[in-house]
């Protein structure tokens, strides 16, 4: 979702090309990914929960839940530049920010592999490092040239996969349509089982039973051996004795951010699906 | 031996002080939530910002005068407006447990705001078609209510509180197959909106909730001695000259004016509104002259309290503020209730 | 203030609630002065016809008239100022002292503050409520609550303009017997400054030695009507009740007590 707004924001900022920022608030892990693989981990003085997750951003200050930021939190860590993903609000806090004069920049979302790069390009604009811009892109056209690599001729035999999401309840959701999950099972080459209904919702045995999934991928931070997690899953377990079901397991991160470690991600995922 | 009156005098002089103190440490809270902030502002910026000082800088300035102070007084006004609609509504149905979610508000507020993000519509109008919907789908709540109880007359109160429970199941059961079929995008949006949140306040907002305030809390005013005599029992009340269907249409637009708005703005915040009657009525027995102002500034000051907790506790994150009402307002509810008989003695 | 004119007027009153007839070309005036009683059986339709002629509920036929004009034309707080009315299920406002419950009587005539206080206080010096006035209403006992209740209830039409119509439902059921004799001595008393007293009793004693006329329902109509010494006879009781009544001679004072006794009905 682009938003004009946000777009007239990134456009006034590339004329207005300004000296590096000394202190950025990043919030939305796959901005905060960009900001880091741009060199400017030093620079930030803060992240969002989602960003706490990335190496060496462990122990800096906390802003909260992306979608829950509070303005005078973030003002208090005194940044001279606030970059967030799309998802990020209230949107009225981020209006908060701006009118104590601190530049906000929106960087839209995009559950797509594609525009990455726009991503890239618009966070390297705001802090004004477009070369180390430049090079990032290179480096994550080189990961999607070998994610196409792995799953060309793969059209038509594709894969049966489950994505599942482990909440922090304990329970295991599997993804719909809609999700970030669907979109890297479409890039790898697989064939979300689940694309019926949307978004992330408890897997019922009848959906394995009419479609038995080949592979199942999930979080690598999920416990237990895989005969374990997959016995615990309604319909898995049985499928998993009656046939091959393989389970891949990835960083959520990196596999779901859309950040420039998705490609690579994508790709190892890819050539997994292509095991026989 | 004529004591009586005396010690009537003596009672109402006692309760009358307890308002006053209630109404001193009302500003009192809402200066030192002012004062408290992710943000340190000192004792002596802060005189400076208060009294207009232009020995300030910029971005303090901005930080107190736009987004701190802001946001005191929205907490504050939606406390007070969910606490007064409590009253009233607890008054009405004479049932300790009523709160203004019995009459579908809330519920109805929640399903304008899901169908807000469910429509991607949350931006629109310059972010104030939000809560204008949930303000709408709370009042379309309470008017379908009406519609059940026939025009909430002939049902009487008894009917009115089971047509409310039907109608809040309905609401949830719609509201459950809008969080279902939603995308995961804005499923967390909701989620977010339904914990509650005074984090974006501006003044606008403050404004129209104080209007809202105003219109609803005299509503509620004008009819206190109304609702003393409802405590009787409604035909009672008949008896005494209340026109019962009169109050009780005025009282439920009062709750739907006053909760509408304040879940408009901040989201569902439970407690407050249940909780806040209770402890005026413990603090200053149960004529309406006393439990309506009082609930007023309890409601403000918890629910300010809470949000500074919401803004403090966790910074530079946010806290969500409906985990800190009943952090708060729980244990000194429970203190109150250990206290023998406090109105009276 | 007109004694002996009727105040309070049922002309041929009809009841039927889901096709049951409650209530039957029922007719009574109810005179300033004098201490009306209402009698009769369980079901007989007394409670029916107290919230009937209070004007809370509409009369299928025929109309109540209080002081010359139909009852429903009156808004809420002219009835209220002129009507005053003791239900038998009221519930206890807790958290609220007598004082304050028996000053809501005052609620029709205006905006109350100290009139509504002083008058709220003379009647609890007149009930003998003065040493509980600041208790909580929730900790009194069945019979200092319906104590309470009658003194809101004279606090309603207190120094009423036209005399003022009081409407009481077994107001003595939880009294002990020396209470009963206060409460209904007090309603007298009350009845003898000019004002018109209704009460549904049950107690047929207590009905001979208060009332002044005595009205018998049964099955929603009027079985008997008059002054108290002619209907409390003992044959017409017995049969209208179905048991035994008889009286008692009280030979030191030279009076008779109504009292029922077990055992079949003697004809």
């Amino acid at each position: 979702m682009l938003r004009p707004a946000t777009i007239l924001a990134v456009l006034l900022f590339a004329l207005t090309a300004r000296a590096e920022p000394a202190r950025i608030v990043t919030a939305g892990s796959a901005v905060t990914e960009i900001a880091a693989a741009l060199g400017l981990a030093p620079q930030i003085v803060a992240v969002d929960t989602s960003g706490k997750e990335l190496d060496g951003m462990g122990d800096k200050p906390d802003v909260g839940y992306v979608r829950m930021l509070g303005a005078e939190g973030i003002l208090s860590q005194k940044p001279d530049l606030v970059l967030v993903s799309g998802e990020a609000g209230p949107p009225p806090v981020l209006e908060q920010i701006r009118a104590a004069g601190v530049d906000v920049v929106v960087i839209p979302n995009g559950h797509s592999l594609d525009n990455i790069d726009d991503k890239i390009r618009a966070v390297a604009t705001a802090t004004g490092r477009t070369e180390d811009g430049d090079k990032l892109i290179t480096r994550v056209e080189a990961d999607l040239q070998a994610l196409r690599a792995a799953t060309t001729g793969n059209d038509n035999d594709r894969p049966g996969v489950v994505f599942l999401l482990a909440r922090h309840t304990g329970s295991l959701m599997a993804a719909g349509s809609d999700t970030a999950a669907h979109a890297m099972i479409e890039a790898t080459g697989g064939r979300n089982i689940c694309a019926d209904f949307t978004g992330y919702k408890p897997l019922s045995a009848e959906i394995v039973a009419a479609a038995t999934p080949d592979f199942v991928i999930v979080s690598e931070s999920v416990g237990g051996n895989d005969t374990e997690l997959l016995a615990s899953v309604p319909g898995l377990g049985a499928a998993q004795t009656a046939g091959e079901l393989r389970v891949i397991r990835v960083n959520d991160a990196a596999f779901l951010g859309f950040g420039p470690r998705a490609p690579s991600a994508a790709a190892e995922v890819a050539l997994a699906l292509r095991q026989p | 031996m004529n004591r009586a009156p005396d010690n009537d005098v003596r009672r109402r002089g006692r309760l009358r002080r307890r308002l006053i103190l209630l109404g001193v440490f009302f500003p009192v809270v809402l200066l030192t939530a002012a004062a408290l902030g992710a943000v340190n502002i000192g004792v002596a910026d802060l005189w400076r910002l208060l009294v207009g000082s232009t020995d300030v800088s910029e971005i303090l300035r901005a930080i107190f005068w736009d987004i701190r102070l802001p946001r005191v007084l929205l907490a504050a006004l939606v406390g007070s407006a969910l606490a007064l609609a409590g009253a009233g509504v607890q008054g009405l149905f004479r049932n300790p447990l009523a709160d203004p979610a019995l009459i579908g508000v809330s519920a109805g507020a929640a399903l304008g705001a899901v169908l807000c993000f469910f429509l991607g519509w949350q931006g629109a109008l310059g972010g104030w078609l939000l809560p204008l919907a949930a303000f709408a789908g709370g009042w379309l709540a309470v008017l379908a209510l009406g519609v059940f109880n026939s025009g909430f007359a002939g049902g009487g109160t008894a009917k009115l509180i089971l047509a409310g429970v039907a109608l809040n199941a309905m609401i949830g059961s719609v509201l459950g197959f809008f969080l279902f079929s939603a995308t995961d995008d804005a499923l967390r949006s909701m989620t977010f909106w339904t914990l509650g949140s005074c984090a974006s306040a501006q003044w606008p907002q403050v404004l129209v909730l104080f209007v809202f305030l105003v219109v609803g809390g005299f509503l509620l005013w004008r009819n206190a001695r109304f609702l003393d005599a409802l405590q009787l029992g409604e035909d009672q009340a008949a008896h005494l000259g209340v026109s019962v269907p009169r109050v009780r249409r005025e009282i439920i637009i009062a709750a739907a004016l006053l909760a509408g708005a304040a879940t408009a703005f901040a989201g569902t915040i439970g407690f407050i509104g249940l909780v806040a009657p209770h402890m005026a009525r413990l603090l200053l027995g149960s004529l309406h002259r006393f439990v309506l102002p009082a609930s007023f500034l309890l409601g403000g000051m918890l629910l300010a309290l809470a949000d500074l907790g919401s803004r403090t506790l966790v910074a530079p994150a946010e806290l969500a503020v409906g985990i800190l009402t009943a952090a708060i307002g729980g244990p000194f509810f429970l203190w109150l209730l250990r206290r023998p008989s406090s109105w009276s003695a | 203030m007109k004694k002996n004119s009727p105040l309070l007027v049922a002309e041929n009153v009809s009841l039927v609630r889901d096709t049951r007839s409650i209530l039957d070309g029922v007719s009574l005036d109810v005179r300033g002065g004098k201490l009306l009683a209402v009698i009769g059986p369980n079901g007989a339709g007394k409670s029916s016809l107290l919230s009937v002629m209070s004007g809370l509920w509409k009369a299928d036929t025929g109309r109540i008239m209080l002081e010359g004009r139909d009852i429903r034309e009156y808004t809420a707080a002219e009835r209220a100022r002129r009507c005053a009315v003791m239900r038998q299920d009221n519930s206890r406002p807790s958290g609220m002292t007598v004082l304050e419950a028996v000053e809501i009587g005052r609620l029709a005539h205006g905006s109350g503050g100290d009139e509504s206080g002083i008058v709220a206080r003379e009647m609890l010096r007149r009930m003998d409520l003065e040493d509980i006035a600041l208790r909580d209403c929730a900790r009194l006992s069945g019979g200092e609550w319906q104590r309470v209740a009658f003194a809101r209830t004279l606090a309603q039409v207190w120094k009423s303009e036209n005399g003022g119509v009081l409407l009481l439902d077994e107001p003595v059921s939880s009294l002990d017997p020396a209470h009963q004799h206060h409460l209904l001595g007090s309603a007298r008393e009350f009845a003898r400054e000019g004002h018109a007293v209704l009460i549904i009793l049950h107690d047929l004693n207590l009905t001979a030695h208060y009332a002044d006329e005595v009205v018998l329902l049964a099955g929603g109509c009027v079985r008997a009507s008059g002054a108290a010494g002619d209907i409390m006879r003992q044959e017409l009781l017995s049969e209208v009740y179905g048991c035994r009544v008889v009286a008692v001679e009280d030979a030191a004072r030279g009076t008779r007590a109504l009292v029922s006794l077990p055992g079949p009905v003697r004809r």
